[in-house]
């Protein structure tokens, strides 16, 4: 998937683009309000990012100690050494629990790891409990952006999708009638599930158990019902002591949506009595990425999103034409690591502006993350031809004086005669939505040869 | 070699340099600030109704505020519960027709109106999401400035399942518009009394 091609597909429909950037802004909006009501936030940052990479420089450690504390809590623990392998994990206490029917909470580690597909092809139900991932499995969709999956959709569209699943009224699009509708439908799912599946905000490696926050409810709603609650979480959620989720908790909420806190923060440390708790703990890349110094910051995330709310690319060009589970800027520097080629595209969806890098409240350095894969990238051959092409170009003319006079020469020439239609051929449609310059008559060695002689 | 070795084997290879830990910063709050006030207000932002009253009669404010509930499951000893019988109750999933419950918070955070309500507290982990309306009853002595106070006063080993709750359930899903009660609570009311 090429990243600019996708986006040439979301683009062409301007008003929509128009309101997309608007609804996407608002949230970036609301953080900033939040953000302005901690006078600490910065040294908040600074610490969440210290936190942040003591872990990970002891994250072996802190993993057995997590380990050891969760079984003394009574959790069982399995390790997935990728996507594959969790998944498997995961099929394999579903069915000797026997369940049918499994209702699952917002978890992008289970997207990234395509887990609901694989579980229907072993004749599992999977319902997402979440209203806007609902959505977008009704509608046989990937989410758009990791805080709300469907951000890209138009609440028309919802109240077809549930008038067509959920019987609603057509013509109905009223979100406080569709969130009610909603409503009822899942209840009736969490009454009906065998077994819950949550993501993990945070696993506390000094007490063996884990955070998991949701506006919704949907995730206590669920594993509070039923018999079995498996956790699936990424080697990076590790903190090492209780006391640092109030550095983590007064970040997240604020970035994401621009809450002071979520409606529920839930700390899971002992199973319900009669009911099994299982935590899988999965790599999928992350221990690999760790080696990477140049890109080990990007295990810091906290998936709060705030990135792409700030991202002028992301906001005009939708998550679905990143193709990858994490879109915007910190999907494209978490994706290159699991395979450059095929997601060699998304460290170039940047204008490098750093804005993403201002917003992190764990300070990854995206935008300088951004630029290194892409050197990462042109090196291995995986940058498009165009655009490694007009580079050598480039440096050959630049370090040729002949060449670039001649060069320089023609392209003056060819900007003024040529007309838009054939530029756009010749210039990687650089001037599709753009106009040349003023062509200067002459160029700036001319002018200073000229003055030289007149003096 | 298992997933646990694999795992733990690369990571020991690729970790940086064991990096000291730090101390959280200790930040400088007005000794002015109206504890009571800030809570009252985020309680009212994030959704929720704040009621603070000296009254030993908590009941009757409880059916003031909700006079069309017909079943209450109060996890309170001096509140009753109504139209169900707490003893009764063997699955979780009978809760589904409470339509208000009432239980103890344990402190509530001035910063952002969460309250702290424990597994004890609740009486089933289901019931503050199940029940379509939820009361939460809060000495008034017992409001932390931040989260990072309210670390400090939870002892995490000690709590099998422990929630913040700050506002109703709500969406935000459907084109940005706020919706309460989205799966859990439909309205939240945080009573202060007063010990």
């Amino acid at each position: 998937m090429n990243h600019s091609v996708a986006a040439e597909k979301f683009i062409q429909d301007t008003p929509r683009v128009n309101w997309h950037d608007k609804a996407v802004w608002y949230i970036r909006e609301k953080r900033d309000r939040a953000v302005a009501f901690v006078p600490e936030w910065e040294e908040l940052r600074d610490a969440a990012a210290a936190i942040k990479g003591e872990t990970i420089s002891k994250l072996d450690e802190y993993l057995v100690q997590f380990e050891s504390r969760a079984k003394e809590n009574g959790i069982i623990i399995h390790w997935a050494v990728d996507g594959e392998a969790h998944n498997k994990i995961v099929h394999q206490i579903l069915d000797k629990h026997q369940v049918q029917l499994a209702v699952k909470s917002k978890s992008m580690l289970t997207e990234e790891c395509g887990l609901n597909s694989y579980l229907e092809g072993q004749g599992i139900e999977v319902v997402d409990t979440d209203l806007g991932e609902r959505v977008i499995q009704l509608a046989k969709e990937d989410p758009s952006h990791i805080v709300m999956p469907a951000i890209h959709r138009k609440k028309e569209e919802i109240g077809e999708l549930f008038h067509a699943h959920l019987g609603t009224d057509p013509g109905n699009n009223d979100p406080n009638y569709l969130t009610e509708a909603a409503r009822h439908h899942l209840r009736k799912k969490f009454l009906k599930a065998d077994a819950a599946i949550t993501g993990v905000n945070f696993a506390i490696a000094g007490t063996g158990g884990f955070v998991v926050v949701t506006n919704e409810g949907n995730a206590d709603m669920g594993v509070n019902l039923t018999p079995l609650h498996i956790a699936s979480m990424g080697i990076e959620k590790i903190i090492p002591k209780p006391e640092h989720l109030g550095v983590f908790l007064r970040l997240l909420a604020r970035s994401a949506t621009g809450q002071p806190i979520t409606t529920y923060t839930s700390h899971f440390h002992k199973p319900r009595e009669g009911s099994e708790l299982h935590v899988v703990i999965v790599d999928n890349g992350r221990s690999r990425q760790l080696g990477q110094k140049d890109f080990r910051r990007s295990l810091h995330c906290i998936r709060c999103g705030a990135c792409m709310n700030t991202c002028p690319v992301y906001r005009r060009s939708g998550g679905h034409s990143y193709g990858y589970s994490v879109p915007g800027p910190i999907g494209s520097i978490l994706s290159p690591n699991m395979d450059p080629e095929k997601h060699a595209s998304l460290p170039f969806a940047s204008t490098l502006c750093g804005s993403c890098s201002t917003v992190c409240p764990v300070k990854i350095d995206v935008d300088k993350q951004l630029y290194k894969w892409r050197q990462i990238i042109t090196d291995k051959g995986f940058a498009p031809t165009k655009k490694t092409m007009s580079i050598k170009l480039g440096n050959y003319s630049f370090s040729n004086p002949m060449i670039f006079r001649v060069i320089g020469g023609l392209a003056r020439m060819g900007m003024k005669l040529l007309p838009k239609s054939l530029t756009n051929l010749l210039l990687i449609k650089w001037t599709k939505d753009r106009d040349l310059p003023k062509i200067p008559k002459r160029s700036f060695r001319d002018w200073f040869l000229k003055r030289e002689r007149v003096k | 070699m298992t997933d646990r070795e694999q795992i733990l084997n690369t990571i020991a290879a690729n970790k940086p340099r064991t990096i000291p830990s730090i101390v959280i910063p200790k930040f400088k709050r007005k000794t002015s600030e109206n504890l009571i006030e800030l809570f009252k207000q985020m309680v009212i932002y994030v959704g929720g109704r704040f009621i603070i009253t000296n009254s030993k009669d908590i009941f009757q404010i409880i059916e003031e505020q909700y006079p069309k509930v017909e079943t209450i499951y109060s996890c309170v000893t001096e509140i009753s519960s109504k139209g169900v019988m707490p003893e009764k109750i063997s699955k979780p999933h009978e809760l589904n027709s409470v339509d208000l419950a009432v239980m103890e918070g344990t402190f509530g955070v001035a910063e952002n109106g969460a309250i702290w309500v424990t597994e004890k507290q609740m009486c089933h982990r289901v019931l503050p999401f199940i029940a379509e309306h939820l009361v939460i009853l809060l000495d008034r002595q017992s409001i932390v400035v931040d989260m990072h106070g309210a670390y400090d006063r939870i002892n995490l080993s000690q709590v099998s399942y422990g929630t913040f709750i700050s506002g109703p359930s709500k969406t935000a899903d459907i084109e940005q518009v706020l919706v309460m009660g989205a799966q859990g609570a439909r309205s939240h009311t945080v009573i202060l009394t007063e010990n």
